[in-house]
């Protein structure tokens, strides 16, 4: 449930710049724990680069990005994942060559212990690298069943169709158990039965695992559906921010997603 | 045993091997987990206190909804043991499919699965008010749903514990009054005719089937079996499940229905049921993945697969395989037979019952090629199984000797009519249609056409209403002809039609994974099923596959014209039943003018077909279907 004083993720007037390019104009923004935030906007408004910067891959000109009340805006990225935030990608970012196994596994770094010593020891399956083994293997496994991946749990992520890789996609960021999810465009490509699907999954994280989600997302129907709240972008300014229903009766976006004029 | 039923055998072997011996067998997180004879009967034990605690009492029925899954053993035997009276729906049944099976069984309990089947009945439960308490098993996704007639199974089992701290041996009490006669099963017919009606087993008919089914190899403590078919069908818990308590072996559920291949590989059962749908797909399976296999498997395949036709043949006959065949087998076995029966999972089968639907011989004699004690069954589910192959009287092309304890006759007007003790109750709450198939003298008519052959074999030829006769009065049998075609790798499904024409003709649904995989391999392109399914070549493929059955057809009954459809038959469209056999009546209502079609001189024919998508728009599509004419191959 939103609980409106918690404020999960601050975000506080970024500016962001590609030489002679402004990504991002003065963008400020507070994610309370417990939402599901939507952030919608034209091709090109700056969605993603919000979310790069979030995670620590862009750097901003100025500004400052809080998580949990901490400043994390000169973090490198692996340092703000382990503080809990967890990403999928728009075009898939995943090992084509591994499992999907493997690939979840990859998210569960973090939580391994065994150093290069213990590593190869476990390589021959000894105490501590064998039971660190079966624990992330556990861990991985509930989140094949709560992703209903198990027919492709043992194969090549390169021989798994699309709309699974989003899939294997969003375990392996689960397999973070992350504090916020950021989502970038999970629908993208999907036909219908695959977006409902995908909602549902949305859903179930909010409900059962992850309670704070920032999705980017074209479908309006599916971001009318599911977020607590919207923040409209338009040419790296938010133009809006608001509940569903006021955002969708907005002028402002109206403007920006179907030019001047009466919509 | 007199006075046997099935909650006192279930007591009787829970108390013999308690905690000491796994009873059913379960995929979590990717790890088999087992339930012992004893949990088994701590959870049905309880979960029948806990629906008592809620009102339920002996008679009364229950609705499950679910994969093949422990808890749907939990709850059907729970109500079993307490008297009451289990039924199920199929798990891709449409909200208004349940509604009609809760309401016609007058269910005050719904136990199902999960979200999915949570949310179908939520969405009818204004239309069914008889109904107290929806309980589901997996609660994922179900946290915020907060509607006071949903609760979760091991609340239920909780209820149970409760309740028999206050009412202890009350349960034990129920399952001693128990008698051979009372109802303790109640499924639906596929509805291949109108609207699915409700049939009551008792524990004398259930045990007398499964009896029989676990003839050809009775079943002993090591056994294993996967359980895969819809448990709604209900020929599971017939001929399964009670030889399977008796023997103490175990039952084995898949992960998913997604994961089963791997699942019963894992598992290689040793005893297994099936139906020809199946096994057809087995071998059209086979067929493809050898032509993609390596040159030394393709050439394995060739060289010994006709060896193995002619062992079965001459096995299926009786006769002695000399020690050069035998040898030559042997090797066979070796590098083709023992790799195929592992990868289809049938390593340590010691039987394979096959029942449902009658079956091409080709298909059977595939099986028996590859050393797998097969054998044919017949029955309809009101009355099964009245005849099978036993020991080793078996022919492809029959349904074998009546069973022990039934009587199989052929009545005047051809048609099989049977009776013995697997018999059922009756039709629930339809006595009209229970008189209708069981006259005063207790036959069951079954109303397919068949005859007894010299050997004292069974024939079944099709629905006696769907026998078909041509202008000219030749008979010919749809289903018959319908089989043969299946048999190809290419085709799926198959309509034939010609009553009252001058010639047999053909609607052919192809099969698209295979066929596709064919256009690949010559490089022909295609989108969409319709483009593929209406591409020169293809029509011309299937015309070779048609040209080979019509040589082993009699004249009369050979296809002349044929049509490939522009879409799979659908249960969804009510074109097939859930357990995908044709509903005839449907789909040539539907396809009528395509039939139509196939009797002008027409080449083409333009189908339009309305379309309902999900969020309710309609729209045609507009489709032009080729219609091709087969010539003999000599002329």
């Amino acid at each position: 449930m939103v609980s409106e004083d918690k404020i999960k993720l601050k975000l506080d007037n970024l500016h962001l710049s590609f030489g002679g390019v402004r990504a991002l104009i003065d963008v400020g923004l507070e994610v309370k724990e417990g939402e599901i935030l939507s952030i919608i906007g034209p091709n090109g408004a700056g969605k993603t680069c919000i979310l790069n910067c979030i995670n620590g891959f862009y750097r901003t000109q100025s500004g400052d990005i809080y998580f949990e009340g901490r400043n994390i805006t000169r973090l490198p990225s692996h340092k703000v994942a382990k503080l809990g935030i967890a990403r999928t990608f728009q075009n898939i970012e995943l090992f084509t060559g591994l499992s999907v196994l493997d690939n979840l596994l990859a998210g569960r770094h973090f939580y391994m212990t065994g150093g290069l010593m213990g590593s190869v020891l476990g390589g021959v399956y000894f105490g501590k690298a064998h039971k660190e083994e079966i624990e992330q293997r556990r861990v991985i496994e509930e989140i094949i069943d709560f992703l209903e991946i198990e027919p492709i749990r043992k194969q090549i992520v390169g021989t798994v169709p699309y709309g699974l890789r989003k899939r294997v996609e969003l375990g392996r960021a689960l397999a973070l158990q992350p504090k916020v999810l950021l989502m970038d465009e999970p629908m993208a490509g999907m036909n219908l039965e695959e977006k409902e699907d995908m909602a549902r999954f949305i859903l179930d994280i909010y409900e059962e695992r992850v309670n704070t989600v920032i999705l980017i997302e074209h479908d309006m129907g599916v971001v009318m559906d599911i977020s607590h709240r919207v923040a409209v972008l338009d040419f790296g300014r938010k133009i809006a921010e608001g509940k569903p229903s006021e955002i969708k009766s907005s002028p402002d976006v109206i403007k920006a997603y179907l030019g001047t004029g009466k919509a | 045993m007199p006075g046997e039923t099935i909650s006192k055998l279930f007591k009787e072997t829970c108390e013999k091997y308690g905690d000491k011996k796994v009873a059913l067998r379960y995929k979590n997180l990717g790890i088999w987990q087992s339930y012992t004879w004893k949990d088994w009967w701590e959870q049905s034990k309880y979960f029948a206190l806990g629906l008592m605690s809620m009102g339920f009492k002996s008679g009364d029925r229950i609705t499950i909804i679910g994969d093949n899954e422990p808890e749907w053993y939990f709850a059907q035997f729970a109500a079993i043991c307490c008297g009451g009276i289990p039924t199920g729906a199929y798990q891709d049944s449409l909200p208004k499919e349940i509604q009609y099976v809760i309401t016609q069984s007058g269910s005050a309990f719904v136990v199902v699965e999960d979200q999915e089947q949570v949310d179908k009945v939520l969405d009818i439960k204004d239309e069914i008010p008889a109904v107290k308490k929806v309980i589901y098993w997996d609660p994922k996704g179900l946290r915020f749903y907060n509607d006071p007639i949903l609760m979760r199974f091991d609340e239920v089992v909780e209820l149970g514990r409760e309740y028999d701290r206050q009412h202890p041996g009350q349960f034990e009490q129920i399952i001693e009054k128990s008698d051979p006669e009372d109802a303790a099963m109640l499924t639906y017919s596929s509805g291949t005719t109108g609207l699915p009606k409700g049939i009551v087993h008792c524990s004398r008919s259930v045990l007398a089937a499964s009896r029989c089914w676990d003839l050809p190899a009775p079943t002993g403590e090591k056994d294993e079996f996967v359980s895969f078919f819809p448990l709604a069908y209900g020929a599971e818990f017939l001929y399964v499940i009670p030889a399977f308590i008796k023997g103490g072996a175990t039952v084995n559920f898949p992960e998913e229905m997604e994961t089963i291949q791997v699942d019963v590989r894992e598992i290689g059962p040793t005893k297994s049921s099936s139906a020809p749908r199946l096994l057809e797909n087995e071998v059209s399976f086979v067929q493809v993945k050898i032509a993609d296999a390596s040159l030394f498997k393709r050439l394995a395949y060739r060289l010994f697969m006709p060896v193995g036709y002619r062992i079965a043949r001459m096995k299926l006959r009786n006769q002695k395989v000399n020690l050069f065949w035998r040898a030559i087998y042997a090797l066979g076995y070796l590098l083709l037979f023992r790799p195929l029966r592992d990868w289809l999972a049938y390593s340590g089968n010691r039987a394979l019952l096959i029942g449902g639907a009658s079956m091409a011989s080709e298909v059977f004699e595939f099986f028996v090629a590859l050393g797998i004690d097969a054998r044919m069954m017949y029955g309809m589910i009101e009355c099964t199984p009245t005849a099978m192959h036993m020991g080793d009287d078996i022919d492809p092309e029959t349904s074998g000797v009546p069973t022990p304890d039934s009587e199989l006759r052929i009545s005047d007007d051809g048609e099989i009519i049977s009776r013995g003790p697997q018999k059922m109750l009756g039709y629930f709450n339809n006595p009209e249609a229970t008189s209708k198939l069981i006259d005063e003298a207790g036959w069951v008519h079954t109303g397919d056409a068949g005859f007894i052959t010299e050997r004292g074999h069974l024939v079944c030829i099709d629905r006696l209403a769907d026998l078909g006769t041509l202008a000219d009065g030749a008979g010919f049998s749809p289903s018959y002809i319908e089989n043969k075609l299946k048999f190809s790798p290419y085709i799926r499904d198959a309509v034939i039609t010609g009553d009252d024409m001058d010639y047999v003709g053909a609607l052919v649904s192809v099969d698209f994974p295979n066929l596709g995989k064919w256009a690949e391999t010559r490089r022909i392109p295609y989108t969409t099923f319709v483009d593929l399914s209406q591409k020169l070549e293809v029509y011309e493929l299937i015309k070779k596959d048609i040209m080979g059955i019509n040589k082993r057809l009699p004249e009369k009954q050979r296809i002349r014209r044929f049509a490939l459809l522009h879409k799979e038959l659908d249960a969804d469209d009510a074109e097939l039943t859930r357990t995908r056999k044709l509903r005839r009546k449907e789909v040539s209502q539907r396809y009528h003018d395509m039939i139509e079609a196939l009797y002008s001189d027409k080449m083409e024919y333009t189908a339009e077909a309305k379309v309902t998508y999900r969020d309710g728009r309609t729209a045609t599509i507009t489709t032009k279907v080729r219609i091709a004419t087969v010539e003999d191959e000599d002329k």
